[in-house]
């Protein structure tokens, strides 16, 4: 009894301490935040965007007139929910930026970076040769990356755009 | 938001209560306090109040008016609890506590409790956002409702206005804000019109509030996450003579235009604020006693 205990309780504390993995993810986004002028009002910009699925910790930066949420341990940033809650405060949504995580998947001519189910994929918006060509020898490499640049969305596509700004391999 | 002007005509009451006073004093109270978010010290501003955000502000306010013959003072909590309904409509309700005392010839009079409140609703219906500066207009709305006592007395018999917590009656309002507001400074403009209406035979006259704002950050860094402000806030108020048995009161309304230098700390959570009123223009009917300085001194609270 005491030998099936002993078993039981550290293959719990095992699976326990087993991470989820932390590839796929989107970590980190910064949004702009147009109209935003004074401390006071920076609060409810910052409920606002807690609100996000997935989002930790926001950090307001009224200089720079933009917010960083950093996401759960585990978790991906819905993205897509920031531009509401930024006009919820009150506010005018600008650019975001991400950092993700996750592999690159070659469809035909696309790029894209597989979140694993955890977000639909990001289509690597690149026009940029040299990029393309390293993007695509890291899918046939099957290697996680983590991508920082610009989100966007477009009516009617299936995928979230992220346009590069650096890429490194994990 | 400029409260009702408080016409202390009183000829009548001062008359049957102490019988030694013609003089009706007139006197700008404002026990409602500018009601939002980052609002200036005595003047309303624009600036957006988050769907479901709530904040808390109060004022404590001194006033006191003196001619030699009559001495009135007030001291005043207005508590303005502020929610944004949406993105664009915040709704405010503006609950003062007051204290009023009036001594004429060494007899005083006071009375003390919760005047009328006065609900507001404010709707965003233009704004500019651009990176550290932003500029909005909106229109608001309100009705100030007889919940302070319009009909207190004391061994002397019934109160004069002057003293009485509240009008008695439903007196809506409205009005426009202009709000420009950068990094480093904050221009607002608000322009309020209150329609005053009868209860226990006396009509106070409708007012004017035309209050011009600007406030600037005093230096250029934060200082523990706050920005400190200074700045001169100016506020007219323009009111109609009061109507007491549907007889015009000559010894009531005219015009009233403070200046107000004042300083802001505000932090993400809290801000803390001091003015004092300093009257310029004391262009009132008749015999009217008009207020001598006025102090403010605030906080607000984010929740």
């Amino acid at each position: 009894m005491s030998r099936f205990f002993w078993f039981f309780s550290t293959t719990l504390v095992g699976f326990c301490s087993v991470s989820v993995p932390v590839y796929a993810q989107i970590t980190e986004a910064t949004t702009e935040i147009n109209g935003l002028t004074c401390p006071f009002c920076s609060f409810g910009a910052k409920k606002k965007l807690k609100t996000v699925d997935g989002v930790d910790k926001v950090t307001v930066d009224i200089q720079k007139g933009q917010a960083i949420l950093q996401a759960n341990p585990g978790e991906s940033i819905a993205v897509q929910q920031i531009s509401a809650a930024v006009k919820k405060a009150g506010f005018a949504p600008g650019r975001v930026r991400v950092v993700a995580t996750g592999r690159v998947q070659q469809q035909g001519e696309r790029l894209l970076l597989d979140l694993s189910g955890q977000e639909a994929s990001l289509l690597l918006n690149t026009t940029d040769l040299t990029q393309q060509e390293k993007l695509s020898s890291l899918a046939e490499q099957e290697v996680e990356i983590e991508v920082t640049g610009q989100w966007s969305i477009v009516e009617a596509e299936p995928y979230a755009r992220l346009k590069p700004d650096f890429i490194h391999v994990r | 938001m400029r409260s009702w002007f408080n016409s202390l005509s009183h000829r009548q009451w001062t008359l049957n209560a102490l019988g030694l006073s013609l003089v009706s004093l007139f006197v700008a109270i404002e026990a409602i306090t500018p009601t939002h978010s980052n609002a200036q010290v005595t003047t309303n501003n624009a600036l957006p109040i988050g769907e479901g955000q709530f904040l808390i502000r109060g004022q404590a306010t001194y006033l006191r008016a003196d001619d030699g013959i009559q001495e009135f003072e007030e001291f005043s909590v207005p508590i303005v609890f502020g929610y944004g309904a949406t993105q664009d409509l915040a709704l405010f309700a503006v609950v003062p506590f007051l204290n009023r005392s009036l001594e004429v010839d060494g007899i005083e009079r006071n009375e003390f409790g919760l005047g009328d409140i006065n609900f507001l609703a404010r709707y965003t219906v233009f704004q500019i956002d651009q990176a550290g500066k932003t500029f909005r207009i909106a229109p608001i709305v309100g009705l100030k409702v007889p919940t302070g006592s319009s009909q207190s007395s004391d061994e002397f018999g019934i109160l004069p206005p002057s003293l009485q917590l509240g009008t008695g009656t439903f007196d809506p309002s409205v009005g426009i804000i202009f709000t420009r507001q950068t990094l480093n400074d904050n221009l607002s403009a608000s322009f309020v019109y209150q329609i005053n209406t009868e209860a226990n035979n006396i009509n106070f006259g409708n007012e004017a509030s035309i209050d011009l704002a600007y406030k600037y950050r005093v230096f250029p860094q934060a200082i523990k996450s706050g920005f400190l402000f200074a700045g001169l806030e100016s506020n007219l108020s323009i009111q109609n003579r009061d109507r007491v048995a549907e007889v015009v009161n000559m010894d009531s309304g005219g015009t009233l235009l403070f200046l107000s230098p004042s300083i802001q700390y505000i932090t993400e959570r809290f801000n803390v604020e001091g003015a004092v009123q300093i009257p310029v223009i004391q262009a009132l009917n008749g015999n009217t006693l008009a207020p001598d300085i006025r102090l403010i001194l605030g906080v607000q609270v984010n929740f």
